[in-house]
């Protein structure tokens, strides 16, 4: 079973865009402190389960992106009870989603242009 | 173990502790969506990816840190004891030419003393009386008719006057009275100026220049 309860299928879900995955951290980390396995959750949940990282993917980029300043980390207890690792973003790492996010909306837009101008051809064809 | 070694092992701890934590948060997850223990234990391993490898890599990134705040630190030490050597030079630099300065100064100050002394001396002794008593360098002695006799400075010699002297000295006593200045020379005392005063505006607008050693005698008719 999946998060809603539905049968898990076993057709791969899309692959996590290459570049895409830091600034997805960025982005969910805007909204408050997590460790590292909340921040999977919640990627999982907000893409309505479409976006499927193999989620020990995260801690080597949660790691690159404390060592470039992008986010500070301190242990401390979780909702569970056990300690845990929690990364807040810092003030670079604020600057760092901006310009993602900006490199992101060019990157989109050129693509869906790409394919609005690509599909009568084709039809053509 | 040295201290890099215990800091190096209490990171890879840290990996281990984080990525166990994950793992362990995704079983209790999945035994709460209905799996069985073993089978939650064994999707959660799965859905996590390799573990051995995201391990080494995070491990990787956190000695490339430690290299780098290594590196920076040792920069930074480097950089302080150049800072150190540059202004202990730079101080001993301006130790040495303050040092220069004050000797210099002081030279100059005990060539002008020692000329002072030498151009004065001829003078001092021409200008001694040739009576027993001796007055101090720059002074001028009032006897006589005044308020009150005595030795006076001569703050300025050029600007005092035999006017100014007999109001400093209290004024004369009684009107008319006769005002005799003794002056030193080569061959010895002898009257420089007498002068009958009638009034106190006389005596103020007497206008004979003062010199050093000058002796004043005050008398008055009766």
């Amino acid at each position: 079973l999946n998060d809603k309860g539905k049968p898990m299928t076993r057709t791969a879900p899309p692959d996590l865009l290459q570049g895409t995955l830091d600034m997805m951290i960025l982005k969910t980390l805007s909204t408050g402190a997590n460790h590292g396995y909340g921040i999977a959750r919640r990627i999982h949940q907000t893409s309505d389960q479409v976006l499927q990282v193999e989620e020990g993917s995260l801690y080597p980029a949660l790691h690159r992106l404390e060592q470039r300043g992008c986010l500070t980390a301190h242990w401390e207890r979780s909702e569970s009870n056990r300690r845990a690792k929690f990364y807040t973003l810092t003030t670079r790492g604020r600057r760092q989603l901006g310009r993602e996010l900006k490199r992101w909306d060019l990157l989109s837009t050129a693509v869906s242009s790409v394919l609005a101008h690509a599909t009568p051809r084709k039809a053509q064809a | 173990m040295n201290r890099a070694e215990a800091a190096s092992e209490r990171r890879e701890d840290a990996i281990d502790a984080e990525i166990a934590f994950h793992i362990d948060c995704l079983t209790r997850d999945l035994i709460e969506q209905g799996l069985l223990p073993e089978q939650a234990r064994h999707r959660a391993l799965a859905q996590f990816g390799d573990r051995d490898t995201y391990t080494r890599q995070c491990r990787r990134i956190a000695q490339e840190t430690s290299m780098t705040l290594q590196r920076i630190n040792f920069g930074l030490t480097i950089a302080l004891g150049l800072l150190v050597i540059v202004l202990g030079m730079r101080f001993a630099q301006v130790q040495t030419a303050n040092q220069a300065t004050l000797q210099s100064i002081n030279t100059s100050m005990h060539e002008i003393r020692r000329a002072a002394l030498t151009a004065s001396a001829p003078a001092r002794r021409a200008a001694r009386p040739a009576t027993d008593f001796q007055a101090p360098s720059g002074t001028v002695q009032v006897a006589g008719a005044v308020a009150r006799p005595g030795t006076y400075m001569l703050p300025d010699a050029a600007s005092l006057s035999l006017g100014r002297l007999l109001a400093a000295s209290g004024g004369v006593d009684r009107f008319p009275a006769t005002v005799t200045v003794h002056r030193e020379s080569e061959t010895g005392s002898s009257v420089a100026h007498e002068l009958e005063i009638d009034s106190l505006e006389r005596m103020m607008t007497e206008d004979i220049r003062l010199q050093p050693h000058d002796v004043i005698l005050v008398t008055t008719r009766d």
